[in-house]
């Protein structure tokens, strides 16, 4: 038996998918979802081996959902109109469903799966890349034990690299995510935050004062009293955009 | 070369004022240097003939000259031609008249004939230059004008593009699976989408519109959206009576419905409950859009209609920027739009 999981905000939506699914008697739908939080919920649930993914839902889109995933099943995507993210997936080779949805065009995305030439894992890691870098670079969305929580950009205090994860502090705490430093450094507005150390990217309006430290290093004294070491380059960085 | 087309004298006017103007010259003879009435009509016809002649010749002359420095130019070319229209004037009459009182008279007044000429055609030359450079500033304020409104007509119809695709194909997927699954109810709904279509369309030429009528457009949509989102979309709609025969642009209300909707469906989780007030506040028409709002939530970058075009847009209707004002309390989001009277 296959396992699928249809995430729509759409009662219609979900329906029609059904409906087309009834055909392929080896698939089993093992959730409807209404929106990306119960939809985390239920790929830990039940582990599905396929899942319907509409983009445009409440609070969370589709790729944040996904990004809150791991493993990542296997997805195919539905919209009904977003020229970025269709680019994304044609970049990526990536199967997707155009709302209106037809049942041929619905049946050949499953026999592709069936046939287990689905989009790859790495390809749908590769899109996630793209379109959090370029589309959401106003809030990051991670996930606290079952909670998932939803970081405006402006609340983050400093990035800190911390093995495979980076730490996002806010005011409220830390929170880890399964992404590389280099990734924000890049995805961020670099008029806001600057790498001004190898295991930090630093918010410029977190500043409050700066202070020599050892021979050719500073140190950030922030808002809320906490240091965070600057190297040399990260110094050179910062006199630039400070304009010091 | 538009100073040929532009000519100041044209002709039965001119011709009008020169005759007038040769009779009082001959009576000013006859009155005040003792003219015989023969004398002093000869004297007069003559020398505005050619006067007469100059102006025509000078008018001609003013369609080629370059636009730099033209003005010192028909002053050069004014003096040149009265000294010339006068003098021939003065020789014709010397020929014709033998009176030697007169010829006497005839020398003496040179000077005073060589001013007046020079006057004449100086004033009317400048007269016809900036008559001409009116014209010219005249015809570019009315295509700078034109051209304004064209690009805010592109505008318009871009903005009101913008609407529709998402809004289409989602409902032609709402569609598609009413068909298979209710199909009475689809029937309805291909109804409700034309219905909604149509009025798009027809709404398209109209750039004002009464409140009424914007409702009515605007409880289509909701029928549409209604089918989506029944399961968590309310909308209440609540406008006073005398408030619905007020016009308002076109494409004002619905876009702030729109965002209201889409914060309202897509920020929050759970029910949606959308209110809309309309109120006549003196002669100004007050509207109020409250959706509910999570203060988590940070919209992703891109996904809103964004309230700036709409500013921008009263801002070109009105000369306004305090016709549209939002304010966030703990869970709901509202905007407050006034519309005054149509300008």
């Amino acid at each position: 038996m296959i396992k699928a999981i249809l995430i729509d905000d759409e009662p219609l939506s979900r329906e029609i998918l059904k409906n087309y699914l009834a055909r392929f008697s080896q698939i089993v739908v093992a959730a409807e979802c209404n929106d990306g939080f119960e939809g985390v919920k239920a790929i830990q649930q039940y582990q599905p081996d396929l899942v319907f993914l509409d983009i445009q839902m409440p609070k969370i889109n589709g790729f944040e959902m996904l990004e809150l995933v791991a493993p990542l099943p296997a997805v195919i995507f539905i919209t009904a109109f977003d020229e970025f993210a269709l680019k994304a997936f044609e970049a990526n080779a990536i199967d997707y469903l155009l709302k209106p949805v037809s049942e041929a065009r619905f049946a050949k995305a499953v026999q592709k799966f069936l046939d287990k030439s689905l989009q790859p894992v790495a390809a749908t890691t590769r899109l996630l890349d793209t379109m959090s870098a370029h589309a959401q670079n106003n809030r990051i969305v991670v996930k606290t034990g079952s909670r998932v929580k939803i970081i405006p950009v402006h609340e983050i205090e400093y990035l800190e690299a911390d093995d495979d994860f980076v730490k996002i502090v806010t005011a409220e705490g830390a929170f880890l995510k399964n992404k590389t430093l280099a990734f924000y450094e890049q995805s961020l507005d670099p008029q806001q935050f600057v790498r001004v150390h190898r295991s930090y990217l630093l918010r410029i309006s977190q500043i409050a004062k700066i202070e020599p430290y050892q021979k050719e290093t500073h140190l950030a004294i922030l808002r809320n009293g906490k240091q965070i070491p600057i190297s040399k380059t990260g110094y050179g960085k910062l006199k630039v955009i400070l304009g010091i | 070369m538009t100073a040929s087309k532009t000519l100041l004298v044209s002709r039965l006017p001119f011709a009008g004022v020169m005759v007038v103007w040769t009779v009082a010259y001959a009576t000013g003879l006859y009155y005040f240097y003792g003219l015989e009435i023969q004398l002093a009509a000869m004297d007069s016809f003559f020398f505005n003939l050619l006067t007469a002649t100059a102006i025509v010749l000078m008018n001609l002359i003013s369609a080629y000259l370059p636009r730099t420095g033209i003005f010192q130019m028909s002053m050069g070319i004014a003096l040149v031609f009265a000294f010339l229209s006068q003098w021939l004037g003065q020789q014709a009459l010397a020929q014709l008249i033998t009176d030697s009182d007169y010829l006497t008279f005839l020398d003496q007044s040179m000077p005073v004939r060589w001013t007046l000429g020079f006057v004449i055609l100086m004033a009317v030359s400048s007269a016809a230059i900036y008559y001409a450079r009116w014209r010219e500033l005249a015809e570019e304020q009315t295509r700078h004008t034109d051209t304004r409104l064209v690009a805010r007509e592109a505008e318009l119809r871009k903005l009101q593009l913008q609407l529709q695709p998402h809004f289409l194909f989602n409902s032609l997927n709402s569609l598609n699976a009413l068909i298979v699954t209710k199909p009475d109810q689809a029937q309805k709904m291909v109804q409700q989408l034309s219905d909604f279509l149509r009025l798009t369309i027809h709404r398209a030429d109209a750039p004002w519109i009464t409140l009424a009528d914007e409702l009515a457009y605007l409880e289509t949509y909701l029928a549409i959206e209604k089918v989506r989102f029944g399961h968590r979309l309310e909308v209440n709609m609540d406008a006073e009576e005398t408030a619905k025969n007020n016009v308002i642009p076109a494409l004002v209300l619905q876009p702030l419905l729109e965002n209201a909707i889409k914060f309202g469906l897509y920020g929050t989780i759970g029910k949606t409950t959308i209110l809309l007030s309309a109120t006549l506040i003196e002669k100004d028409l007050q509207i109020e859009i409250t959706n509910p709002f999570d203060k988590e939530m940070q919209p992703a970058a891109g996904s809103g209609f964004g309230l700036t075009g709409l500013q921008r847009r009263l801002y070109l209707l009105y000369a306004r920027n305090d016709l549209l004002q939002t304010t966030l309390s703990d869970n709901t989001f509202t905007v407050k739009l006034v519309i005054p009277p149509q300008p």
